[in-house]
């Protein structure tokens, strides 16, 4: 894919850098249009086992559940934003968690192998940690934090040969030339103490980032296909299509760009209040205000845009320290940065228990990918790109003398509903949503595996594998299929990953080539499983809308 | 919160945290599988609205009594 260098108004760099061909630039207004669709093709799975001994029934019987073809979800979003900008601003804090990469891994890092330093002594207590990188705090980054930032692939710990390499990409590269920056230039702080915006010691430039800031495109869910028939128990059809199966909203973000405090104050052109506004609404947790955000980009200070480097830096910044290597002389510089990647996101109609209220009050600074009323374990999400609900599904059976002997009587005609339970390795079930995206639009395949009761060796089978996509429409225009995401990433459930490297499971019974997972204590590590039956492609791509 | 790009984000559901109740027999099995596919649900929010029972629980009990997997405490 190639996509333009030009530069001018309207670009959206959502990549690291504007030499990543698949993550420049998205050029956005306020009529295009997505529409999300998900096939709901015919599909049977699960396989139980019913013994009858002691009747006229007697016999093995195999039951599971099968379901016709049903309509295609289809959902159009339309351009949202409360006072009809084209974008918002949303920032995420060190100190939220998301900025930093983690201290430690189960999965990769540096343990107690050679060369001898260990993540989590380093997290704890500052032994053995990266001598050059740091943490938002000034204290020392660990060794994992380092190559994360500077590389993003990082080994696997200790000496298990199934496990493999953690993938972090550019997603931390922002951070180099920051967490690292020469201690020697000191930068003025300012911090909100009771109330009132005050300035503090000089720090290192790490330690003066208040967040980091995205532009971001808003569009809201209009026309919906779902109705009562797909979800009898919703009270109407907006909330067939909301419960737990589209998000109300999806989110496209811009490059991320880092914010300090020194540049509110010593550089942009906002008034004494404006600054002080910004750095307490960013310390509560609240919005800043957008007329706030877009002088900070019209001063040059929230800005990500291609400068042709051959790095491909996108994030130009002033410089204004207290220089210890000259006397502390006041000195000003210029130096480029990588940007963190942004891309796509969802919110769910339910992210608080006063959503309107939450809505007006807090837009864009809402909860991502959760929803009050969705179980979907940790994540609590609303969207899945299963091919449900499905409409005309049954309980289907085969063996048994037959006859009036029906072991799925009082099931027939019963719909399977959302299906919310899901993993562990205890679990029949396993199933879950890998979502890519790009400028031009999204891609999410769901994989559902089950673990075959009819054999006694842990064998799964796939069960369902759907594609659900994203398009980004202009006004009279169709989906550009060919531009959206073309390759995706499948990992296999743990139980599943082991099962195929027990012998118990054939590749081919898996959904999609992809790897495996390998269970660390608690965590889900990557694992080399083989690659399974490719089902790459998805079925329903292009080519109009 | 990460975005969703040009790189695979996977978005996994975890198992539940609480243990998996003793199954009483056969109709306790069933119920269970039933339970993970969403069919129960289903089939109580139909005998809900038609005001008709399903049979479901009569009919687990009956395989519990008739297949029942012994007491292992």
């Amino acid at each position: 894919m190639t996509l333009t260098r030009t530069c001018c108004c309207g670009k959206c760099y959502f990549g690291a850098r504007s030499t990543d061909a698949d993550a420049t630039a998205c050029l956005h207004n306020k009529t295009e249009v997505l529409e999300l669709r998900i096939p709901r093709p015919s599909y049977a799975y699960g396989v139980g086992v019913i013994s009858y001994s002691d009747c006229d029934c007697a016999g093995e019987y195999q039951t599971r559940t099968q379901c016709d073809a049903s309509d295609t979800i289809e959902v159009d979003y339309d351009h949202f934003h409360p006072e009809d900008r084209t974008y918002t601003w949303f920032y995420e804090k060190p100190s939220d968690g998301n900025i930093w990469p983690p201290c430690t891994s189960p999965c990769c890092g540096y343990d107690d192998a050679s060369p001898g330093f260990n993540d989590a002594e380093c997290c704890n207590s500052g032994l053995q940690c990266s001598t050059t990188y740091r943490q938002y705090t000034g204290l020392a980054a660990s060794r994992l934090q380092q190559q994360i930032i500077e590389d993003g692939s990082v080994p696997h710990l200790g000496n298990d040969s199934d496990a493999e390499d953690c993938e972090y990409g550019d997603a931390y590269w922002f951070l180099q030339d920051v967490a690292n920056h020469d201690t020697a230039h000191r930068y003025r702080h300012w911090i909100v103490v009771s109330g009132a915006v005050t300035e503090t010691s000089t720090q290192n430039l790490e330690q003066t980032m208040l967040c980091v800031v995205h532009k971001e495109k808003w569009w809201e869910r209009g026309y919906n296909s779902l109705n009562q028939s797909d979800n009898p128990s919703a009270s109407d059809s907006d909330d067939a299509a909301s419960n737990c199966r589209t998000p109300k909203y999806w989110v496209f973000a811009c490059s991320g760009v880092p914010l300090y405090s020194w540049e509110i104050k010593q550089l942009s052109s906002l008034t004494t209040q404006q600054q002080d506004d910004v750095i307490i609404a960013i310390h509560n947790g609240d919005p800043i205000p957008e007329n706030l955000a877009d002088i900070l980009e019209q001063d040059g200070i929230l800005v990500a845009k291609d400068h042709e480097r051959v790095d491909g830096k996108i994030i130009e910044k002033t410089l204004r320290y207290l220089n210890n290597d000259a006397g502390g002389a006041d000195t000003t510089e210029t130096a480029y940065f990588y940007a963190r990647p942004g891309g796509w996101t969802y919110v769910c109609p339910g992210f608080s228990s006063s959503t309107a209220v939450d809505l007006a009050a807090d837009f864009p600074q809402i909860p991502r990918r959760y929803d009050v009323a969705c179980d979907y374990g940790s994540d609590n999400n609303c969207f899945t790109a299963s091919p449900l609900p499905g409409n005309d599904c049954e309980c289907a059976f085969t063996g048994g003398p037959g006859g009036d002997c029906d072991p799925c009587a009082g099931l027939i005609g019963c719909a399977p509903g959302v299906l919310s339970a899901c993993g562990g390795t205890s679990d029949i079930y396993c199933m879950e949503d890998v979502i890519v995206g790009n400028c031009k639009g999204v891609w999410v395949q769901f994989s559902h595996y089950y673990k075959n009761l009819a054999t006694d060796s842990n064998e799964y089978e796939c069960g369902v594998s759907n594609d659900g996509y994203i398009c980004r429409v202009m006004p009279g225009g169709t989906c550009e299929f060919g531009s959206l995401p073309d390759e995706i990433g499948h990992e296999i459930p743990t139980e599943v990953s082991e099962s195929v490297r027990n012998g118990n499971t054939a590749n081919g019974a898996l959904c999609c080539g992809g790897e495996g997972t390998y269970e660390r204590g608690t965590a889900q590590c990557p694992a080399l499983t083989p690659d399974a039956a490719d089902c790459d492609d998805p079925t329903n791509w292009g080519p109009n809308v | 919160m990460t975005y969703y790009n040009t790189r695979p984000t996977r978005k996994k559901t975890m198992p539940p945290e609480d243990p998996p109740p003793v199954m009483r027999g056969l109709g306790d099995l069933i119920e269970r599988i039933t339970e993970k596919t969403g069919i129960k649900a289903v089939v109580e929010k139909v005998a809900e609205k038609t005001g008709k029972d399903c049979g479901c629980g009569e009919r687990r009990d009956k395989l519990n009594k008739a297949m029942p997997f012994g007491d292992k405490s």
